[in-house]
C-alpha cells in the first residue's frame, strides 16, 4: 500500500495590493483571494503481479473578488467595490488494473468532478465596469468512465478493445435573475448571456491491431462515438435595455423629482426579449473513423511511417 | 540473430511480455503502459543480454543488442538518453512530454493538468471563451484556436464537442505523464495532448497513478 496526503493553504491575510493594482479603483481596497487544497493518494496490488488499484482526490476552496460597480441615483454616483467570487472543485478518481492471464490485461478508471464557481459575467454594451447582480454563477458536472482490454495474440499480434463513457452537465445562470440594464458607464442588473446550459453524454468504442511482420510494423483499427448533446443557449432571455445616460439630469416626467423614471433610454436592436427560449434539443453528432499505419524499418537507421486515416 | 527470445518486464508491477526476433533481427513490443522496463535477449550460443528503458507516454524505444559468445555475461544499461534519442529515426511524431518526476515537483497555479502543456515550446494559455466554461483552463497548442484541441485520457476522448475546451479534470497526483503532440500519427488522429493515467508500480513506491493527455 503506498499513498501521499499534500495541503495547499494560501489565507487571505496573506493577499497584498499587487503593485499594477489601480488603487483609486476601488478606494484602496486590496483584491480579496484565498485558496485552499487538499489531495491524497492511495493505491497498491491486490493480488500480487496480478491486480492493482489506485485512487486520487483533490479539493480546492478558493474565494476571490470580482470589481464591481454600485450605482446609486441618489446622489448620482457609481462606486466600487469587491464581489465575492467563490470557487469549490472536487474531484476524483479511481483506477484498477488487471492481468487476468499473462495475455490479457484489463483496465478500467472512473473520474469524477462537481464543480462550482461564482464570476463575473459578460455585458452587453461593454460597460468599462459591472455590478454585482452582473455576475453569474455555474455547475460543471463532470463523470468519466473507460475500460479496456489488451490482447497478446501472439508474440507479434495485440489487439486493445477499449469503452468510454462520459456524462457532462453544465448550468450557467445570473446570481439574481432580471434584465439587463446597461449604462455608459455600468452594466447593471443580469447578464444577457445567462442562463445557458450544455448537456452531452459521449460513448466510444475503440478498437486497434497491432502486428508485427518483418520489418513493418503495421497497426490498424476504427473508432466509434456517439455524442448526444443538447444545449439552451440562453442569451437575452433575460431582456436588456440600453440607456444613454448613466443618471437622469432633468425631471422628465413632471412629477417633482428628479429620478431614475426620468431616464432617457433607447431601444436598440439588442434589447429586446426573445418569445421563444433558444433551445437546441438535438446537437447529437457521429463519428466514424480508421486508419491503417506502417512503421517501415527500410534500414536501422531509415524508417518510414506511412498511414491513411 | 533469428530466432532470439525476448522479454520485457516491467519493473514497475513484474508482468512481463515476450517475443521472438524474426527473419531480419527485429522484434517489437506494441501498446506497452509507460513505465520502467528491463529487456532480456537469449539466444543459443549467446550470453544473455538484458537492457533497462523507460518508456514515457506515446513514445518509442529503440534498442540494440549486441549479442557476445556464451560464457561472457553481458549487461547492457541504456538510459533514457540512448533509448529515445535526441535525434528521433523511427517516428514522425512532433510532441513534447512532461514526465512522472517533473509533475511530482514542478509547481503549477491552480494544479490543473493542462497548464502542463505551458512547460513546452508552441502551447499558451488561450482567452476564456464561454460563460458556461468560466473557470477551464484553455489551451492554444501551435496556434491553433484553443477550444479546439483534442484532450484524451488513456486514448479515448475528453472533449466537449459544445462549446470546445476539455471536460473533466483529473487530480494531479493521479497523472503520470503528460504529452503534447502537436503532430500525431494516424492512430490517434487529432493534435494536442495524452494524458497517461497512474498504473501500479510495485517496486518503486507500490503504486502509482497514470493518466496521459495529449493536447
Amino acid at each position: 500500500m503506498h499513498g501521499s496526503a499534500s495541503l495547499y493553504e494560501r489565507d487571505k491575510v496573506l493577499q497584498a495590493l499587487p503593485a499594477t493594482f489601480n488603487t483609486s479603483a476601488a478606494a484602496g481596497e486590496t483584491p480579496p483571494f484565498r485558496r485552499q487544497q487538499y489531495a491524497g493518494t492511495l493505491g497498491g496490488p491486490l493480488v500480487k503481479d496480478k491486480a492493482w488499484w489506485f485512487g486520487a482526490f483533490k479539493y480546492r476552496d478558493e474565494l476571490g473578488g470580482v470589481l464591481v460597480g454600485r450605482r446609486d441615483p441618489a446622489s448620482q454616483t457609481i462606486t466600487n467595490s469587491f464581489a465575492s467570487t467563490p470557487l469549490t472543485d472536487p474531484m476524483g478518481t479511481v483506477r484498477g488494473d488487471w492481468q487476468i492471464t499473462s495475455n490479457d490485461l484489463l483496465a478500467m478508471h472512473y473520474s469524477i468532478e462537481r464543480q462550482s464557481v461564482t464570476g463575473g459575467a459578460s455585458f452587453l454594451s461593454g460597460a468599462p465596469i459591472g455590478s454585482a447582480s452582473e455576475r453569474q454563477d455555474a455547475r460543471n458536472n463532470f463523470q468519466t468512465f473507460q475500460t479496456s482490454w489488451t490482447r497478446v495474440l501472439s508474440p507479434t499480434l495485440l489487439n486493445r478493445a477499449s469503452f468510454s463513457f462520459n456524462n457532462f452537465i453544465n448550468s450557467t445562470n445570473p446570481v439574481a435573475p432580471g434584465i439587463e440594464l446597461d449604462f455608459p458607464s455600468i452594466a447593471d442588473g443580469a447578464s444577457y448571456r445567462v442562463p445557458q446550459q450544455t448537456r452531452q453524454k459521449r460513448l466510444q468504442w475503440d478498437d486497434g491491431v497491432d502486428w508485427t511482420h518483418g520489418q513493418h510494423n503495421l497497426r490498424f483499427g476504427g473508432q466509434v462515438q456517439h455524442i448526444g448533446a443538447d444545449f439552451n443557449l440562453g442569451v437575452f432571455q433575460g431582456g436588456a435595455i440600453e440607456f444613454i445616460q448613466d443618471f437622469a439630469d432633468f425631471d422628465h416626467n413632471n412629477d417633482g423629482v428628479t429620478n431614475d423614471q426620468d431616464l432617457l433610454f433607447a431601444v436598440t436592436i439588442r434589447s429586446g426579449k426573445p418569445s421563444v427560449p433558444l433551445l437546441i434539443p438535438d446537437a447529437n453528432n457521429n463519428h466514424f473513423a480508421t486508419y491503417v499505419q506502417d512503421d517501415w524499418r527500410v534500414h536501422p537507421q531509415f524508417t518510414l511511417n506511412l498511414g491513411l486515416r | 540473430m533469428v530466432g532470439a527470445h525476448v522479454i520485457a518486464r516491467s519493473l514497475a508491477t513484474g508482468v512481463q511480455r515476450t517475443s521472438v526476433t524474426n527473419h531480419v533481427g527485429l522484434f517489437a513490443f506494441n501498446n506497452l503502459a509507460p513505465g520502467p522496463y528491463e529487456v532480456r535477449v537469449e539466444a543459443a550460443g549467446f550470453a544473455p543480454a538484458t537492457a533497462t528503458v523507460r518508456l514515457e507516454v506515446g513514445q518509442q524505444a529503440s534498442l540494440k543488442f549486441p549479442l557476445t559468445i556464451e560464457q561472457e555475461k553481458t549487461t547492457i544499461v541504456i538510459d533514457d538518453r540512448d533509448s529515445i534519442p535526441l535525434i528521433n529515426t523511427v517516428t514522425s511524431v512532433v510532441d513534447g512530454v512532461i514526465n512522472a518526476q517533473q509533475i511530482d515537483n514542478l509547481p503549477l497555479n491552480g494544479r490543473n493538468f493542462l497548464e502542463l502543456a505551458l512547460l513546452i515550446p508552441g502551447n499558451t494559455i488561450a482567452p476564456n471563451f464561454d460563460p458556461t466554461k468560466s473557470s477551464t483552463v484553455v489551451i492554444s497548442s501551435a496556434g491553433q484556436l484553443g477550444r479546439g484541441g483534442n484532450v484524451s485520457i488513456d486514448g479515448m476522448d475528453n472533449n466537449d464537442d459544445v462549446v470546445g475546451g476539455m471536460l473533466v479534470n483529473i487530480p494531479e497526483d493521479g497523472v503520470q505523464e503528460f504529452q503534447d503532440c502537436h503532430q500525431p500519427f494516424f492512430r490517434r488522429g487529432r493534435a494536442f495532448g495524452i494524458l497517461r493515467s497512474k498504473c501500479g508500480d510495485q517496486v518503486r513506491e507500490q503504486y502509482i497513478a497514470r493518466f496521459g493527455v495529449t493536447l
